[in-house]
């Protein structure tokens, strides 16, 4: 299994919402990828937990997203949402029968997310791939 | 011989106040093609009762399971409701969880699609038989009703949900306090959900309206407060062992 810390490359804001680019785009292995001791700004109530597989062939493997909050500046952590998706072809979701062009997992309310006056907050997480595929992910914190 | 001292046994009531039922906190989480999601983490208290609501889209795949991290089962209340091209919407309970620090919700269909899940946690409730009414409805509308339950004790806590498939941002209407509003948009599933503690008996409806029509399932639960708020009687001129003084 792979492990790579990765480098944050890009942060980009948008109506108070902030987008950190953890993977850019790339043909990346079976495995783990993951992020640690994120700083989680004071206001922020969720984020989002985002898989781009728009350049990703079609059936995808399987691929899995989770998040781990810290309210104490990552001397504990406690989970802070996932979502796991089994390997097959992208077909489409919901009745309107949308190809879907990410994966994204949106988390809020609970006990880390809720905790909006902490600045001790940190961010950690992983995606795991289960074959190869070509992705991007990325984490958008929410106002 | 047998000397009464005291003769005066006053019976008192006295409202134990238990804790009247009450919102404790939520946690929710939502994916755009997945075949299970898992809420944040939530810090929960043995006793306390779980709601949970699950819309999602079952146009392609069915409910799985509904699972907790600390061995809780979930009883749903009511039956799904869905009809084609709509989003589903089911909702569970448990009337008297076991609690635990870092307490996460999982939810999964049978394959890759949109869905979303609502953890409710409340305090007070009948932990034996917390459920009162449930009643669910769909509709493609404007404005929008679970349609009706008419509850048969005073004091409950009132849940609503409501999921959308269609792009209309929904407003709560009616008195429940909004916990949370997700708009759809082509690949998430819209939801919204909120609270209302009532104390009286009455007929209830969870309803919300959008700018144009919407294709909407919606969802209310009551949960009774428990009898608790049962009045236990106050022996005086008792010992500490509740018998009479002599």
């Amino acid at each position: 299994m792979i492990r790579a810390l990765l480098a944050l490359l890009l942060v980009a804001s948008a109506e108070g919402a902030t987008t950190t680019v953890l993977l850019p785009m790339g043909n990346y292995g079976a495995g783990t990828q993951s992020f640690t001791n994120q700083v989680v700004p004071t206001g922020v109530n969720g984020a989002q937990l985002i898989i781009d597989i728009s350049q990703a062939s079609d059936p995808l493997p399987l691929m899995s997203g989770s998040l781990e909050g810290s309210r104490d500046g990552g001397t504990t952590w406690a989970p802070a949402g996932s979502f796991s998706r089994d390997a097959g072809v992208k077909g489409t979701v919901g009745p309107n029968g949308v190809v879907p062009t990410t994966i994204t997992g949106t988390f809020a309310l609970d006990a880390f997310w809720n905790d909006t006056a902490n600045a001790s907050r940190r961010l950690r997480g992983s995606a795991t791939l289960g074959g190869p595929a070509r992705i991007a992910i990325s984490v958008r914190t929410l106002p | 011989m047998k000397h009464l001292v005291l003769a005066l046994l006053l019976l008192a009531s006295a409202s134990s106040a238990e804790g009247a039922i009450a919102y404790v906190q939520s946690a929710t989480a939502t994916v755009t093609t997945a075949t299970s999601i898992t809420s944040g983490s939530i810090n929960t208290t043995t006793g306390n009762g779980v709601i949970i609501f699950l819309p999602w889209s079952n146009f392609n795949y069915g409910f799985v399971s509904i699972v907790d991290n600390n061995s809780n089962s979930f009883t749903q209340a009511g039956s799904e409701v869905f009809s084609a091209n709509f989003a589903a919407i089911r909702a569970y309970y448990n009337c008297n969880i076991a609690g635990r620090s870092g307490h996460t919700f999982t939810f999964t269909i049978g394959g890759a699609d949109s869905l979303d899940i609502v953890i409710h946690e409340v305090s007070g409730q009948s932990t034996t038989s917390c459920l009162d009414q449930v009643t669910q409805a769909i509709d493609n509308t404007t404005s929008h009703s679970s349609g009706n339950i008419t509850t048969t004790q005073a004091n409950e806590i009132l849940l609503g949900a409501a999921s959308t498939v269609d792009a209309n941002a929904m407003t709560q209407t009616g008195t429940f306090t909004q916990v949370y509003n997700v708009t759809a948009t082509g690949s998430v599933i819209g939801y919204l959900t909120g609270y209302r503690i009532v104390s009286a008996t009455g007929t209830y409806a969870y309803t919300h309206t959008t700018p144009g029509a919407n294709r909407t399932a919606q969802s209310i639960v009551s949960i009774k407060e428990a009898t608790a708020v049962t009045r236990r009687q106050k022996c005086i001129g008792c010992g500490a062992d509740k018998v009479l003084v002599e």
